[in-house]
């Protein structure tokens, strides 16, 4: 449905996105996610047709909108934009500012798609007020009914949360998400809030720097992270460091030694014997065990209701894991606890 | 100490507005002769003359003013921040001087005419040409000065629009002209329209240049009925009729401003600016440079030609003495005027009584009043108590003062007071508002005592509003000419007064002088606001 190949842009001299691969099945929800200054904006603007890509190509139900010769306007690309400010025109009813991508149908047609996709995103009775009379969700909803009523092949969505309350942001995300699931658009979402991004994706596209760090499912960025940049920018993670061995018994198995054990390796890459290797992690790969024979020392601990987060030195104390405990396995810093490993598959990165 | 404070602003507030009340209550008492006279002979064009005149003021303003702003948010080109500077200058330049120097140049004995007749050979009576002293050429002299109160505000309603709208509109395929008419301009309209009362209320105010064209309007029917039939109640109750009209646009006004504040977008990521190259670039900058060429840029350099001419042969001394009583004046208003604003800001801030943001409110209503309004009931009030206080030491100590308040320097303050109390307000209102609420528990905390407070800790923090008040006031103060010319004392004249008098007695190479140095002075605050609004929107 959309996909983007080998997009480069660059304000002038200062490149903003380099090399970016992605694409989204039809009635996907995709995502993509970044610290601020990542290009992620420029990215949906890009895809909307309101910047130029130096180079690339941009599709759209396999039509290229977008590439070295060609280039569609905004409106023909067809795409559907809900803005951070939501952009609601101020002097306008909701009935009004939806009708106003609709100006090429003819005057009953026009009031009737408003109306419906008005009611769709459950307005049906705030048709004649004006923005300024609804809630920050209602405003939200405006928006969108706004931007598919034309019928778009894409909606994009431009940190649409950011404006409402912090309380607001997660129940209204559902409540949108469920609307664009409903009506089987397909949506891509830039934003910086992971909680957003997977309550509302299908799939996740890391951004830093320009580039696109891994475009996958929530599932696999957290379990499968392809960079250390994503391992660490997706939920809590540690690092410990190890160094590749090989076991007679298996000559074609590479291990990792390190102070929490061997782990083997995943077959498909390649190492050599030596190599320095940092390992991923993550908290739950460490369950607590009061009578586990290894132990670690709890040097700082954040209580968060359910559970406890112990950040643990392990025994040569220069390195440091995290673990998530139960929160009646209450033990203070200094103490001694008890740890054992559940990692299933190792996650390695060349050691830095 | 509060209970002081209190009633000694709402005390001052008083006093200071009680001429207009003195001047509302005249309705009171109609003088049946004299407006059956005024209905038989010259009210309605009183009333027409004054409705176009802001009809057409507003029209022009309108017109001028937000294309201009629209061209300057949504267009880079080159010269552009030339021409922010120079947009606003017509502001320093008042009408009754941009009209006698138009009338100047455009008179049968003024350069333009001399040059049509001696390239086509015509003489008096051969060929038509536009009668500047006429409704029009008022129309179009105060349009050329005015046009900035709506730019200013158009200008930042324009910035002020999401960047995001515009997209909205590409994305549905509308055209950039389509979406001006669609979504800029009506969301700019109730800050263009704001301008535009503004605009109008100066016109309707305006005494010097319909006077000096012979324009039959309430301002100068007002001095007509004061100065030539010598009825002030008459004056006073033509002014209440002036004051209803300024009444409906002062109405007018606050409703936009309050639409404009609903229309405000939460982001204010402006617009996307076009660059234009090329021929378009150049005529779009000769297009924008325009209104400054005729509101400024050719009056004031035939004011200083004529200025230079005049040192050569003119009194020096005389403009000194000029300059000294204006400049006087004008600084002794200004510190009174801002002191009062201070004295009620902080009032108002301190306590929070309701009866000192009345006080506020109705103080900050002075600046829709006109000059000459304002003359007339302060007339009365001094005239008034000159009388009663005279009656006083008569009776007790058998003696007559004479007219202690009427015709001096003072009374002339007082008026300045009712008329520029609202710029000063404007000024200390905003700093004040700038000072977190806690900035005064600490204060009070460490150390109690508010005139303590104001002076260690409020006065230094508002010093950059206190002084930007203060430089308003004395412009407006050295500009204000209805008011000077009917109240100022026996003798006394300052730059306004001079260069106006000389004007209506055709002496343009005489009025030269003080009218530039009124623009000159004039243009301190104008760089102040160019340079406020280009950090703010540009």
């Amino acid at each position: 449905m959309l996909r983007l190949q080998n997009i480069e842009l660059a304000y002038g001299e200062t490149s903003v996105l380099n090399d970016i691969n992605l694409s989204l099945n039809k009635g996907e929800i995709g995502c993509i996610l970044g610290p601020s200054g990542c290009g992620k904006t420029t990215l949906l603007q890009a895809i909307a047709g309101f910047h130029r890509q130096q180079s690339g190509d941009i599709y759209l139900d396999d039509i290229c909108v977008a590439s070295g010769t060609v280039n569609f306007s905004p409106d023909q690309r067809e795409v559907g934009v809900v803005f951070q400010d939501f952009a609601l025109f101020p002097h306008m009813t909701v009935l009004e500012n939806v009708e106003y991508g609709l100006h090429r149908l003819s005057k009953q047609t026009r009031r009737k798609t408003a109306l419906e996709n008005i009611d769709r995103v459950g307005l049906a009775e705030f048709a004649q007020a004006y923005p300024n009379q609804l809630s920050g969700g209602q405003q939200q909803r405006v928006a969108i009914a706004r931007s598919v009523a034309p019928n778009p092949r894409l909606l994009l969505l431009d940190e649409p949360f950011s404006s409402l309350d912090p309380e607001l942001r997660e129940k209204v995300a559902v409540e949108v998400r469920d609307i664009i699931k409903r009506l089987g658009i397909t949506a891509l979402l830039v934003t910086h809030d992971q909680q957003e991004a997977f309550a509302f994706a299908d799939k996740i596209g890391i951004f830093a720097q320009g580039h696109c760090q891994q475009w996958a499912s929530p599932y696999d960025l957290y379990h499968e992270p392809n960079t250390p940049f994503v391992a660490n920018f997706i939920g809590e993670s540690t690092f410990i460091s190890g160094e590749v061995v090989t076991d007679p018994e298996y000559a074609s198995r590479y291990y990792v030694n390190s102070q929490l054990g061997r782990f083997a390796l995943p077959l498909e890459q390649n190492y050599t014997e030596g190599q320095k290797l940092s390992v991923l992690v993550r908290p739950d790969d460490i369950t607590h065990q009061d009578d586990s024979p290894l132990k670690a020392l709890v040097v700082d601990r954040r209580f968060r209701g359910a559970h406890i987060l112990y950040r643990l030195a392990l025994p040569n104390f220069s390195e440091q894991v995290l673990c998530l405990a139960p929160s009646h396995h209450d033990h203070h810093i200094g103490e001694s606890f008890g740890i054992r490993l559940s990692i299933e598959h190792v996650i390695c990165f060349d050691a830095q | 100490m509060q209970r002081w404070l209190v009633a000694s602003t709402v005390t001052l507030s008083a006093i200071v507005l009680l001429p207009l009340a003195v001047v509302a209550s005249s309705v009171l008492s109609i003088d049946v002769d004299l407006w059956e006279h005024l209905f038989s002979t010259v009210f309605s064009d009183y009333v027409s003359n004054s409705l176009l005149l802001a009809l057409g003021v507003g029209l022009g303003t309108i017109v001028i003013g937000s294309s201009l702003a629209y061209l300057m948010v949504n267009f880079d080109f080159v010269g552009k921040s030339i021409l922010s500077w120079l947009i606003l200058l017509p502001l320093a330049m008042p009408a009754y001087i941009i009209a006698y120097t138009y009338t100047g140049l455009l008179d049968f004995a003024g350069p333009v005419q001399i040059l049509l007749r001696e390239t086509f050979g015509w003489s008096r009576g051969d060929y038509w040409f536009w009668d500047i002293r006429s409704l029009s050429g008022a129309i179009i002299m105060m349009v050329l000065v005015l046009y900035p109160y709506v730019y200013i505000l158009a200008r930042t309603a324009f910035a002020e629009q999401s960047y995001s709208y515009q997209k909205v509109s590409e994305l549905a395929g509308y055209t950039r002209w389509q979406h001006a008419l669609k979504v800029s301009l009506p969301l700019a309209r109730p800050a263009i329209i704001t301008g535009a009362t503004l605009a109008m209320m100066e016109a309707l105010a305006d005494y010097g240049t319909v006077a000096y064209f012979g324009i039959s309007t309430f301002t100068t029917g007002i001095f007509r009925t004061w100065f030539g039939m010598g009825n002030i109640q008459g004056a006073a109750q033509l002014s209440t009729v002036l004051c209803m009209f300024v009444l409906v646009l002062l109405v007018l006004e606050k409703h936009s401003r309050r639409d404009a504040s609903k229309f405000q977008s939460r982001e204010h990521a402006g617009a996307q600016r076009q660059r234009l190259k090329g021929p378009v670039a150049m005529g779009v900058f000769l297009l924008c440079l325009l209104p400054a060429v005729f509101g400024f840029i050719i009056p004031f350099l035939q004011l200083l030609s004529w200025s230079v001419q005049y040192a050569s042969v003119g009194d020096l001394s005389d403009f000194l003495g000029l300059v000294k009583n204006s400049f006087l004046l004008a600084f002794a208003g200004a510190l009174i005027i801002v002191a009062l604003a201070l004295l009620v800001s902080y009032a108002k801030r301190i306590t929070g009584k309701r009866s000192l943001k009345y006080s506020e409110q109705m103080l900050s209503l002075g600046y829709a009043v006109p000059g000459i309004v304002i003359a007339v009931g302060v007339l009365i009030v001094t005239g008034w108590a000159d009388k009663a206080f005279n009656r006083f030491t008569l009776e007790w100590f058998d003696y007559r003062p004479g007219l202690i308040l009427s015709g001096t320097i003072a009374t002339l303050i007082f008026a300045y007071a009712i008329r520029f109390a609202s710029v000063a307000l404007q000024n200390t209102e905003t700093g004040f508002a700038r000072l977190p609420q806690k900035l005064d528990y600490a204060a009070l905390s460490l150390h109690g005592g508010l005139f303590r407070m104001f002076r260690k800790i409020h006065l230094p923090l508002l010093s950059a509003s206190v002084i930007s008040a203060l430089l308003l006031v004395f412009v407006d103060i050295l500009k204000e000419l209805p008011a000077t010319l009917v109240l100022r004392p026996f003798n006394f004249n300052t730059l306004a007064v001079r260069a106006y008098e000389l004007a209506s007695d055709e002496r343009l190479l005489d009025a030269a002088l003080p009218a530039i140095s009124i623009v000159i002075v004039g243009l301190l605050p104008v760089i102040f606001l160019t340079r406020q609004l280009n950090k703010s929107s540009v």
